[in-house]
């Protein structure tokens, strides 16, 4: 698949999804509303609607904390995220938290220490925190989500993704997150090949409807 | 260009764009990174910032700074707002051009600060004591939140009245990509003579220190700004010519969007955040086969009831979501005639969800059948 920037409704039109909801969520500081907002700011590079909310409480401060992201063809109506359709979750406290709203339809991206509850539709489990720290990087593991998540779902092209990285990470800690994104990505394709039914595809296009 | 923006920044944005340049605050979430922004924008643009020691003076250091010329903004939340309403009612008696965000959130007192609410409402009209011209304007995006606050400006510069933007704590923190539209921004009048000029006969503003000598005061007075504050007849007939502008330009004070109401025999009526619940549970009651429609209310204050009484005489049930328990339903029932007028609100700090809005209605429309 060719990762041109701008083509989001064109890939997405091969999809039969309208709209996509995003929950990440993680521990207060592990940067779940860094990743929202970079997904978002992607999303919006590839021309597409995006609505961004977050938890604002206290908990954003070492709490369990969220970050909804709709990317959407059309406006998005309403702005939150009531079930996601992709769930991408970095702590244990975090699933118990916000993992309610996981359904049938969910897919789940979780961080190998995270223990999804049964029958929350399917999950991916792969080493995210380990990852960013064997990458030298154990601040990034928000980083290498995002970019599990854009090899597994294909909902934002990973130019886009680089171009947010690039604009709103602090030039001295970039090359590190930079990594951490490429790293994210050859374990989403990995993990997708393993865990996934069919070729390790983008599985976006393959979500039901509805 | 798109920019991905936040409603505080979008408010802040959207003042700094009708020309405020005086900004006077009291820290409060969900408002708090209006006032941040307007922090950085103000200094750089030879406007001024000033954090003042609490909402009272807030309010009174922005209706001070409008009597200097200066366009003025304040922005706060529920127990800010609540401190603030004596001198809204100050700047109402004054005919003072200024503007007052409300980012709010659930109450009543300290209540849920970090949680939306729609609970606002009435106060904003009726908060402060007597009889008063109020315009109340609200917001949906964060596109309207930039484009509301300019229009708040416009409204308050045209009519010289305080004008309140009600927005809430999900609008306030949310966001979405927005493409800044250029708007016209409209300035207060000046005499064009100073020759036998009354600073509160006309629309006509005046500041301090530009070529007369003004009294200001909060006690009824006449044209002149003389006190007549024992003469019920001056200050009936004063505050009357201010209701009859608002009167006489409701059409362009009021803005609304309306969909699927041609045919529409459920109407929901809504506002702010729950607008967008409200439109998508139009979507999903159209696909169902429900003739549903959405008047969405971005002024509420004057607060649109003719139309209202038009919408409702071609609709069987009109149904009011909001995050409160019935305040504009009160409303909408006093202007719906023998309408059925169904409520659904909440004030536990969540979004009305398209979902119970649908299920409501449903609700509503087999009461309706059974009715009948």
């Amino acid at each position: 698949m060719p990762d041109e920037r701008g083509d989001g409704s064109a890939r997405w039109r091969k999809g039969q999804r309208e709209a996509v909801g995003v929950r990440i969520a993680g521990r207060g500081g592990q940067g779940v509303m860094l990743s929202g907002y970079l997904l978002a700011l992607a999303g919006m590079a590839d021309a597409l609607h995006v609505v961004q909310t977050q938890s604002y409480g206290p908990e954003a401060r070492l709490g369990a904390a969220k970050s909804d992201v709709i990317l959407s063809r059309d406006e998005v109506a309403y702005p939150e995220v009531s079930s996601p359709d992709i769930f991408l979750c970095l702590s244990q406290d975090a699933y118990s938290a916000y993992g309610t709203g996981v359904s049938e339809s969910s897919l789940s991206i979780l961080d190998s220490r995270v223990e999804g509850a049964p029958g929350a539709g399917s999950a991916i489990v792969v080493p995210l925190a380990a990852t960013a720290r064997d990458g030298g990087a154990p601040f990034a593991t928000n980083i290498v989500g995002l970019g599990v998540l854009v090899a597994i779902t294909a909902l934002t092209s990973e130019r886009s993704i680089r171009e947010a990285l690039t604009a709103r990470i602090k030039p001295d800690s970039l090359p590190a997150n930079l990594r951490a994104f490429d790293a994210g990505l050859a374990l989403g394709a990995k993990a997708a090949a393993d865990q996934l039914a069919g070729n390790g595809r983008p599985v976006f296009g393959r979500l039901r409807a509805g | 260009m798109q920019q991905l923006m936040m409603g505080n920044e979008a408010c802040a944005l959207g003042a700094a764009a009708a020309g405020c340049n005086f900004f006077a605050g009291y820290p409060i979430s969900p408002s708090s990174e209006i006032m941040e922004w307007m922090s950085r924008l103000l200094p750089v643009r030879g406007g001024v910032f000033v954090q003042m020691e609490d909402e009272i003076a807030s309010i009174g250091a922005v209706i001070g700074a409008s009597w200097t010329g200066a366009k003025a903004m304040t922005a706060t939340s529920g127990p800010g707002f609540t401190l603030m309403q004596e001198n809204i009612g100050y700047a109402s008696m004054t005919e003072t051009p200024c503007v007052i965000i409300d980012a709010q959130r659930v109450g009543p007192s300290t209540g849920m600060p970090t949680m939306p609410a729609q609970g606002d409402v009435i106060q904003a009209r009726y908060g402060s004591h007597g009889d008063r011209a109020a315009i109340v304007l609200t917001a949906s995006t964060v596109l309207d939140t930039y484009t509301m606050t300019v229009e708040a400006f416009n409204l308050s510069e045209r009519y010289r009245q305080p004008v309140v933007l009600l927005l809430d704590a999900m609008l306030c923190h949310m966001r979405e990509n927005v493409t800044v539209p250029d708007l016209e921004v409209i300035d207060r009048a000046r005499p064009a003579s100073l020759d036998g000029f009354e600073p509160f006969a006309g629309e006509e503003f005046l500041a301090f220190g530009d070529g007369a000598r003004l009294i200001v005061t909060g006690l009824t007075h006449d044209e002149a700004g003389y006190q007549r504050a024992s003469n019920g007849d001056t200050g009936e007939r004063m505050m009357r010519r201010v209701l009859h502008r608002l009167e006489r330009d409701a059409e362009v004070i009021t803005h609304t969007r309306q969909e699927s109401l041609e045919d529409a025999t459920l109407v929901l009526i809504a506002y702010g955040i729950t607008a967008r619940a409200a439109r998508s549970a139009v979507h999903k009651l159209r696909a169902e086969g429900v003739s549903a429609g959405l008047l969405e209310l971005l002024t509420l204050w004057p607060f649109p009831e003719r139309l209202i009484a038009s919408v409702a005489q071609r609709a069987q049930t009109l149904l009011v979501p909001e995050l409160n328990l019935g305040q504009v339903e009160l409303l909408v029932r006093a202007a719906a005639g023998g309408t059925p007028v169904v409520a659904l609100g909440r004030m536990d700090g969540s979004l009305l969800k398209p979902e119970e809005i649908v299920a409501k209605a449903h609700e509503a429309l087999t009461n309706a059948e059974a009715t009948i």
